[in-house]
């Protein structure tokens, strides 16, 4: 019997070979390329390369990294729980962890593609207006990996022990409705800065670009946030990531094909 | 050592026991019918074997591993049919057995020779690259069957493997069987239909509210029960002068006639069994066209056991 990282490549060529096949990552990739020519359109309004930077990775990859996370995590698991896939692939000789490992990287893979040619896209866009490219960006892009591993980690959990569309709808209510929600009463109703919400995590990627002087300033209604700290916002990213990860590789393992 | 073993199965669905203290030894080489009324257990204690649900208590055993603790080393030589396989319809059976052989560590052209041969087998050559998503059941059904022996596994564990197939999809199933059983393969064999247990296996394991109520070969739960049926095929349909005078012989408890077909329930052993085709065909100059024992059999004991 191969052993389990052969097995977690096995896994991991057959969900590229299944994203590839149901047309799920030209879909998100036909999505980059009309938010791509939204942005071009675009770009001639903004003043300076910053601006047009902090544009493109603002709302822009959120609508991306968000999209490319359900399209690939939401189902990767309880799709193997309906319809009785399941009772072919879980009785093989395979470990489930090594499924949700083979699986979890190949969601990855698909989205680091579909992240790297919108930051690719992006970078055309600059150079075609402003003539550069913030030296940044690097930075940024380090960041937005480190946010999809987080946004796959959650629709991987959800996807663990959820039927149906309920992963990609739990993950879109939280990340795009609940967190920010809760982000902004946090932040101008309470006065608290909520640098453990993944949403509020996500501000360092644009803000790293051409952050402001000061990260804290102090107004009359008390302190007010700029951008979240980069170092902390990585670790929260990181800690979206793995917590979520673990729980849904444990939770697969548990989980009954009735 | 048997490459099937249930300990003391136990397995609550909440408050619902599903399974209640199961222990069932399967020989090497045998085929296993396993028989039961819906809800008796039988998928249950199939899919704990296959590690898709876990006991409660107790154990499964599969060529001496336990099935939900190590499930990799007792699932290395199994293949396993779980009543009708779903395939990703945007897939091709060549995609579907190549990924399932590689994780069984077949590769390269081996892998190819091997899906080649058990697309022959189940008669899917010519769509081995068509979208699965345009099959009917009972191709979903034989790639099923492709994949549960495309390792060449020793141990086939099946559950209601002709669930949901026209009369001639079944046939193909129990053909399939049938030429797996001769391959020497153990085979576990959960289904409703009597006549197929009756054709194909070689013991029957009957459960019912997750007890296992008998477990031997099919002569010997007939002798136990006291139930023989031989169904007769005859040319022309008896006289009743015939039909009295065959109802009158000593082993004889009854005799049903349906147009050309008579069904003889008997006691007796295979001996009494040759002495009643003689006088069918000696003493009673009957034209005997067929001459087999009946799935009516198993159908009475079950029927006795299975009060509900």
């Amino acid at each position: 019997m191969p052993g389990d990282l052969k097995q977690i490549c096995t896994v991991m060529r057959h969900e590229l070979l299944k994203n590839l096949k149901r047309w799920r990552l030209v879909g998100l990739l036909i999505l980059v390329a009309m938010i791509s020519v939204i942005a071009g359109k675009v770009a001639g309004q903004t003043e300076s390369l910053e601006e047009l930077a902090k544009n493109f990775l603002g709302p822009f990859s959120l609508v991306i990294v968000v999209i490319t996370g359900i399209f690939l995590g939401s189902d990767a698991i309880s799709s193997e729980f309906e319809g009785g896939a399941g009772y072919l692939l879980f009785s093989n000789p395979i470990k489930r962890i090594v499924l949700v490992a083979g699986k979890f990287i190949a969601a990855f893979l698909s989205a680091l593609l579909v992240i790297s040619i919108f930051y690719l896209s992006g970078i055309l866009i600059m150079l075609n207006t402003f003539g550069a490219v913030p030296s940044r960006i690097v930075g940024s892009f380090a960041l937005t990996i480190l946010y999809i591993c987080a946004v796959l980690g959650f629709t991987f959990l959800f996807s663990s022990f959820l039927r149906g569309t309920g992963p990609a709808m739990i993950t879109f209510l939280i990340l795009l409705l609940l967190m920010p929600f809760l982000q902004t009463y946090l932040l101008f109703n309470v006065g608290v800065e909520p640098w453990y919400l993944l949403t509020y995590s996500w501000g360092a990627i644009a803000g790293y670009i051409d952050p402001p002087v000061q990260r804290v300033t102090t107004t009359y209604h008390g302190a007010h946030y700029n951008y979240p700290d980069f170092t902390i916002s990585a670790l929260v990213m990181l800690a979206y990531f793995i917590v979520p990860l673990v729980l849904s590789m444990i939770f697969t393992k548990r989980r009954e094909m009735t | 050592m048997e490459p099937i073993v249930t300990e003391g199965l136990t397995k609550y669905y909440g408050k619902l026991l599903a399974l209640d203290n199961l222990n069932v030894k399967i020989r090497k080489g045998k085929c296993v019918g396993f028989l039961g009324p819906n809800g008796a257990g039988k998928s249950t204690t199939i899919k704990i074997l296959c590690n898709l649900i876990f006991p409660t208590k107790g154990e499964a055993h599969v060529n001496g591993f336990n099935s939900s603790k190590d499930p990799k080393n007792a699932l290395e030589d199994v293949g396993c049919i779980i009543e009708a396989p779903s395939f990703y319809p945007y897939l091709n059976p060549m995609d579907v057995l190549g990924y399932f052989g590689k994780l069984r560590g077949i590769d390269g052209l081996e892998l190819k020779r091997r899906m080649k041969e058990v697309l022959e087998f189940v008669g899917l050559s010519k769509w081995a690259k068509t979208k699965i998503g345009k099959f009917s059941r009972g191709m979903k059904q034989r790639l099923g069957v492709a994949q549960a022996i495309l390792h060449d596994p020793s141990i086939l564990i099946l559950d209601e493997p002709a669930l949901g197939l026209d009369p001639r999809g079944v046939v193909e199933v129990r053909e399939n069987i049938k030429e797996m059983k001769t391959q020497g393969k153990t085979i576990f064999f959960a289904s409703h239909m009597l006549y197929e247990v009756r054709e194909v296996c070689d013991a029957i394991a009957l459960i019912d509210k997750g007890k296992l109520l008998a477990y031997d070969n099919v002569e010997n739960l007939e002798k136990i029960f006291k139930v023989q049926v031989i169904e007769v095929e005859l040319l022309q349909p008896p006289k009743p002068r015939e039909l009295k005078k065959l109802k009158e012989l000593k082993a004889v408890k009854s005799v049903s006639l349906r147009k050309n077909y008579l069904e003889i329930n008997f006691s007796g052993d295979r001996a009494t069994r040759a002495e009643l085709l003689a006088a069918l065909v000696k003493d009673l100059k009957l034209q005997v066209a067929s001459f087999r024992p009946s799935a009516a059999a198993l159908e009475e004991i079950y029927l006795q056991l299975v009060k509900e």
